[in-house]
C-alpha cells in the first residue's frame, strides 16, 4: 500500500462523492426548478470542466465513469448517458488542448458544445437501441438546456478545477514516489 | 504489449456498455442489486435535500402569494360555496347509487387502499418522465400499481427497491393509458409526449370519433392500473388531419407534473403488508 495508491484511492472517493452530490442536487433540488421546462445536468457540466483541464482521453474516461453513476440511478438505457458524457468530454478536452481553457468564453463554448454532443449522442443511441425519441424534441430541449448549463457553469467549474487540481497533485505525487 | 492490453480493455468496455444499454432498453420491473443499493443508500440524502428545496420553494411561494392573498381568498370562498352545493348533490347521487347497487345485488363500492408517498427525486434527464418516491417494497409498493394525485391520474410504478419506487408518469413517451371521453363515452388511448410535459396525445379508438375542445377524459378502468373515472385531462386541441380521415388531439393533464410533491399509490388490499405507519 504505497502513498500513491492511497492518494489514488482517496482521489476516486472524492470524485465519487462529487458526482453523487451533483446527481442528488440535480434530481432533488434543481429538478423542481426547471427553466423553460428543462432540467439541468450538473454532472455533464462538471465532466466538461474536468476534460478542459485534463485533455480528451483522460476527460472522456473520467466522464464515462461519472456517467455510469448517473445512469445507475436512472435505471433506463444504462451506459448511454455515460457514452454521451464521454463524447462531450472528448470534444471539450480537444478544445482545452488547442485553446486557452482558463478563459471563460472557451469554457462557456465547451459547455454549449458538450451539451449539444451529449444530447445528440443520447438521442441517436436511444434510436439505435430501439427506443425512438421524438426527433423534434432535441431542437426544443437544446436551447433551454444550453442556457441553463451556461448559467450554472460559474458554480460548477470551480469544482471541476478543484478536482482537476487534486488529480494533478496525485500524479505529481506518484512521480515523486516512483522517482 | 501495453497498447495491445489497452485495446483489449477498450473492447471489453465497449462490449459491456453495449450489453448494459441493450439489456436496460427494454421495460423492466426489477433492478440489479447495484442499482438497488445505490438508490436505497441515497434515499435519505435525496429526502433531506428535497425537503430543503421544498422549504425554499414554500418560502418563495408564500412571499409572492401575500400580494394576491385577498383576491385569492375571495375566489376560493366563491369556489367553496359552489363545491358545497355540488357536494350535497353528489351525496344524494351516492345514496341513490347504493340503493340501486343493492337492488341489482352488486357489491357495495369501496374506496381502494392507497399508500401515500413523497416525491424525492425528479427525472435525471429531459427525455423521460420519471419520479422517485420514498416508499418501496417494505411499504407494500409493487410494480404496475397505479399512481394518482389530488388532480387525477399520475402514472404507474415501474421498478421498486426496498425504500424507493420509480414512477413512470403519463407524460413519459413510453406511457399509454386507456381512457374514455366523459361527454360521449368513446374509448381513447392517452400517450405521453415527453418534453415539456405539459401535454398528452389522445388517440381515438373508434371510427369517426366525436372529440371537441374542452372535453374531459377520464380513465376507462379497462386496465388493472386505475379504476374507472379518474380524471386525466382536458382536450385543448383537435386536429382532423387531411380529408378528415384521422383525428389527433392533445390533452392538457389536470395534474401539474412539475409541481408534484405527494402522490398516492393505489394498492389492492391483499398486497398491503400489515405494518402500521402508512
Amino acid at each position: 500500500m504505497t502513498g500513491a495508491y492511497r492518494k489514488s484511492a482517496s482521489w476516486w472517493a472524492v470524485m465519487g462523492g462529487i458526482v453523487v452530490g451533483l446527481v442528488v442536487i440535480d434530481t432533488a433540488l434543481l429538478g423542481r426548478w426547471p427553466l423553460f421546462g428543462v432540467r439541468p445536468d450538473l454532472v455533464l457540466v462538471f465532466a466538461v470542466g474536468l476534460a478542459l483541464r485534463r485533455g480528451p482521453w483522460e476527460g472522456a474516461a473520467l466522464s464515462l465513469a461519472a456517467g455510469l453513476v448517473h445512469d445507475l440511478l436512472g435505471g433506463h438505457l444504462i451506459g448511454l448517458s455515460a457514452v454521451g458524457y464521454g463524447a462531450a468530454a472528448w470534444v471539450a478536452g480537444l478544445a482545452g488542448e488547442r485553446l486557452y481553457p482558463e478563459r471563460w468564453m472557451i469554457g462557456m463554448g465547451a459547455v454549449a458544445a458538450g451539451t449539444l454532443v451529449s444530447e445528440a449522442v443520447y438521442v441517436a443511441g436511444a434510436h439505435a437501441f430501439g427506443v425512438p425519441l421524438p426527433g423534434g424534441m432535441l431542437g426544443m430541449v437544446l436551447p433551454g438546456l444550453i442556457g441553463y448549463h451556461l448559467l450554472l457553469t460559474p458554480i460548477v467549474f470551480p469544482i471541476s478545477r478543484w478536482a482537476a487540481g487534486l488529480l494533478s497533485a496525485r500524479d505529481s505525487g506518484e512521480v515523486a514516489i516512483q522517482g | 504489449m501495453r497498447g495491445w492490453a489497452v485495446a483489449v480493455l477498450a473492447g471489453l468496455l465497449v462490449l459491456a456498455l453495449v450489453s448494459a444499454i441493450f439489456t436496460t432498453a427494454k421495460p423492466r420491473d426489477a433492478v440489479s442489486w447495484v442499482e438497488a443499493a445505490l438508490r436505497d443508500g441515497l434515499a435519505p440524502l435525496l429526502y433531506a435535500v428535497n425537503r430543503a428545496g421544498r422549504a425554499i420553494t414554500g418560502l418563495w411561494t408564500a412571499a409572492s402569494g401575500v400580494w394576491d392573498a385577498h383576491r385569492e381568498n375571495e375566489r376560493l370562498r366563491a369556489e367553496l360555496a359552489a363545491l358545497r352545493e355540488e357536494n350535497y348533490l353528489l351525496q344524494e347521487f351516492r345514496r341513490e347509487n347504493e340503493v340501486l347497487r343493492a337492488a341489482l345485488q352488486l357489491p357495495p363500492w369501496a374506496p381502494p387502499a392507497v399508500i401515500h408517498a413523497e416525491v424525492v427525486a425528479r427525472p435525471l434527464n429531459n427525455w423521460w418522465g420519471v419520479l422517485t418516491v420514498n416508499k418501496g417494497s417494505v411499504d407494500g409498493v409493487a410494480p404496475q400499481m397505479g399512481v394518482v394525485a389530488p388532480g387525477g391520474a399520475v402514472g404507474h410504478v415501474r421498478a421498486v427497491t426496498r425504500r424507493t419506487a420509480e414512477i413512470v408518469l403519463l407524460i413519459d413517451p413510453r406511457s399509454a393509458v386507456g381512457g374514455i371521453v366523459q361527454r360521449t363515452g368513446e374509448p381513447v388511448l392517452v400517450e405521453g409526449l415527453g418534453y415539456p410535459g405539459t401535454h398528452l396525445r389522445l388517440r381515438p379508438l373508434v371510427a369517426a370519433p366525436d372529440i371537441q375542445v374542452g372535453d374531459v377524459v377520464v380513465t376507462s378502468g379497462m386496465s388493472q392500473l386505475f379504476r374507472k373515472g379518474i380524471p386525466i385531462g382536458q382536450v385543448d386541441e383537435v386536429d382532423e388531419g387531411p380529408y378528415g380521415l384521422s383525428v389527433d388531439a392533445t390533452l392538457r393533464p389536470f395534474v401539474d407534473f412539475a409541481k408534484l410533491e405527494v402522490v398516492s399509490i393505489v394498492a389492492r388490499y391483499a398486497e398491503l403488508p400489515e405494518a402500521d405507519g402508512r
